[in-house]
């Protein structure tokens, strides 16, 4: 299968194949011979692998949906092959008053995408849900973005992704304005 | 983080001396032992205010997310919130 092509894929908004994040009970694929077995909980899988010679690597039976994400990052380069995005969820399903809040951009959780079939490339209402971030694989991407969220978006998407992943940016402002102090008080010199 | 609680009292109620802005006043009792409060200038205290704001224990955003935001996030883990495919859409992907 074609590779797409990796300059600008931050923002895009693709069709993608995106597995769902396995949660217990546990289903191991043994092969065609072998009926599925089920693990209740990682603890009792663990305990196999260390009292029962369970091998810690398996094929874990869990689904997946072809789907549109928006990546977050460009891969220029082409060796890393995981690409990280965010899952959007379709508005149609939730009731009136959750659309309007998410209409009126009231939930920083749900970023609003409107139907704009010629900028996002989606016929249906749609949000970027800052809890769901997926990584998928540049093969599991279809080739062809349809649509792109422009920098003053993902700069937004950005900005609020820092905070619902808990990432402590401080200490990095602190410096860069420590640094920042230090260039604009530093003396000149002729 | 919350801010500190404040607990206002009239100037004329009170018979504290008045800091100078950069100043703290240090009201000890037991002789010099033990301080029983430090009285700062409003400009200091809001300084402080501001810095327990920027250096306060974070809290985790989940604290934070809203029940429309769980419900979506919910039906978009289980696949259950598109009810039909975007063929439109998809269609434009395999032009």
């Amino acid at each position: 299968m074609a590779v797409p092509a990796v300059p600008g894929l931050r923002g895009a908004v693709v069709w993608a194949l995106v597995g769902f994040v396995p949660e217990a009970p546990f289903r191991l694929w043994h092969g065609d011979e072998h009926p599925a077995s089920e693990l209740p909980d990682a603890g009792r899988f663990a305990k196999q692998v260390r009292e029962q010679g369970l091998d810690a690597q398996q094929t874990f039976l869990v689904e997946g949906k072809l789907r549109p994400v928006v990546l977050l990052q460009d891969r220029p380069r082409n060796v890393l092959r995981e690409i990280v995005g965010l899952r959007m969820v379709r508005l149609e399903t939730l009731t009136e008053p959750a659309q309007a809040t998410i209409r009126d951009q009231r939930e920083p959780s749900l970023f609003h995408l409107p139907v704009r079939p010629s900028k996002y490339g989606l016929s249906k209402e749609m949000a970027v849900d800052l809890n769901a971030l997926v990584r998928v694989h540049a093969t599991a991407i279809l080739p062809r973005a349809v649509g792109r969220l422009d920098d003053n978006e993902m700069r937004v998407i950005g900005q609020r992704l820092v905070q619902h992943l808990d990432i402590d940016f401080e200490p990095l402002l602190a410096r860069l304005v420590e640094e920042r102090l230090e260039l604009l008080t530093r003396p000149e010199t002729s | 983080m919350d801010a500190m609680r404040t607990k206002q009292v009239r100037a004329n109620e009170t018979r504290f001396p008045e800091p100078e802005a950069g100043e703290a006043i240090v009201v000890s009792k037991y002789g010099d032992d033990r301080r029983k409060a430090v009285i700062l200038h409003p400009d200091d205290f809001d300084l402080f205010e501001r810095y327990r704001r920027i250096f306060a224990v974070r809290e985790p955003y989940e604290m934070r997310v809203s029940d429309t935001a769980v419900a979506a996030h919910d039906l978009g883990e289980r696949g259950i919130d598109e009810p039909d495919l975007d063929v439109e859409s998809l269609d434009r992907a395999l032009a």
